[in-house]
């Protein structure tokens, strides 16, 4: 959707967690068309018209504690990556000199990352909050909105049963992200690059 | 906590990270030490040196520096003899705008146990270009051409296939 007077535009896209080359390769093309990544929601990429130019995207799963953050956010700073935005613990950066990033040697357009080593260690960290934070708090709700609409007749009764679907539905996704995530690991750990 | 042996062998990005931590350097600091170090060769993302780094903190390889450690100290001189001299000012300049813009920036430093896996890396290493030069040998000996000098002509192939 394009606003023609701010020169901004909002794309609803998804990308799951282990498409993120998938993802820093489309805001990179994004912004060779001159529209650059302004601002991220869940599901929705805002963009400001700007001068084509040449970027590189990053997308890192954020540290822990405030004062992790301010020392992670000074290293990115440091090494010439812009924060744009976060979206939940993502950090989206930019980089405006793409010549200085391994983007073009390593073929991954995810240019936060050098190594092999560390795109499967930021695949193991949402790993593990996705499957030991997520999956017991969601079994959890879901066993008590069963119970409640087991126990409860008449409008509440079936109110609880439409949340139970829901919740089971985002259970089904969470077990098949999890599932995804594991695979994206093993199959970088078969890789003979470090 | 783990012995030195039992944490070998260390990734090409942790090695030069801890070999350029003989002196006590910043984030910034240290992706220019191993960029400068492999002649532009290994270039760490920031994502690959955040991990990293705390990656060998957990394992006792490296420490946070608690004061702000003046340049040249007789200790991490005599460390590293021939730790760039620039670089350590840079750091200290950097260090102090950091300091007058309040923010501070963590420096890390090589620990003990970290200088002894450099140590046992090292000979690993050494083992490893002398086994291989002597593989290369035989097989000159044996009639198989042996190309030298790779990076350069991949990037004169990489060069011909884009003109």
């Amino acid at each position: 959707m394009i606003n023609k007077q701010k020169q901004t535009m909002k794309v609803w896209k998804f990308f799951w967690a282990w498409q993120d080359n998938d993802e820093a390769a489309w805001l990179q093309q994004m912004s060779s068309q001159g529209w650059h990544l302004e601002r991220t929601d869940l599901l929705r990429y805002t963009f400001r018209k700007g001068e084509p130019t040449d970027c590189a995207y990053g997308i890192a799963w954020g540290s822990t504690g405030k004062n992790d953050e301010t020392e992670f956010l000074s290293l990115y700073e440091d090494a010439g990556w812009e924060l744009i935005d976060r979206m939940s613990s993502y950090y989206y950066f930019r980089n405006t000199n793409p010549e200085q990033t391994t983007i073009k040697d390593s073929g991954e357009a995810n240019a936060i990352f050098s190594n092999n080593e560390s795109r499967m260690r930021h695949y193991r960290r949402i790993l593990t909050f996705v499957a030991v934070i997520s999956t017991p708090v969601f079994i959890m709700l879901l066993n008590g909105t069963l119970q409640a609409g087991l126990s409860r007749p008449g409008f509440f009764g079936s109110f609880y049963k439409v949340f139970t679907v829901i919740i089971g539905l985002y259970l089904i996704l969470f077990i098949f992200g999890t599932i995804k995530l594991i695979g994206t690991i093993s199959r970088r750990k078969r890789s003979l690059k470090e | 906590m783990k012995t030195a042996v039992s944490l070998s062998p260390l990734t090409e990005a942790s090695f030069y990270i801890l070999i350029s931590l003989t002196t006590p350097l910043h984030g910034y600091g240290i992706m220019k030490q191993v960029e400068d170090l492999s002649r532009g060769r290994l270039k760490l993302a920031p994502g690959t040196l955040y991990g990293a780094l705390s990656t060998l903190q957990q394992h006792h390889l490296i420490r946070q520096v608690e004061e702000p450690v003046p340049p040249f100290t007789h200790d991490s001189t005599e460390r590293n003899p021939d730790a760039s001299s620039t670089l350590r000012a840079d750091a200290s300049r950097e260090h102090r705008r950091g300091k007058q813009s309040g923010r501070e920036k963590k420096e890390y430093i090589a620990t003990d146990l970290g200088i002894s896996l450099i140590s046992y890396e090292t000979q690993r290493l050494a083992e490893l270009a002398e086994h291989g030069r002597a593989a290369l040998k035989a097989a000159a000996l044996s009639g198989i051409s042996v190309p030298t000098d790779l990076e350069r002509r991949d990037s004169e192939q990489q060069k011909g296939e884009n003109a």
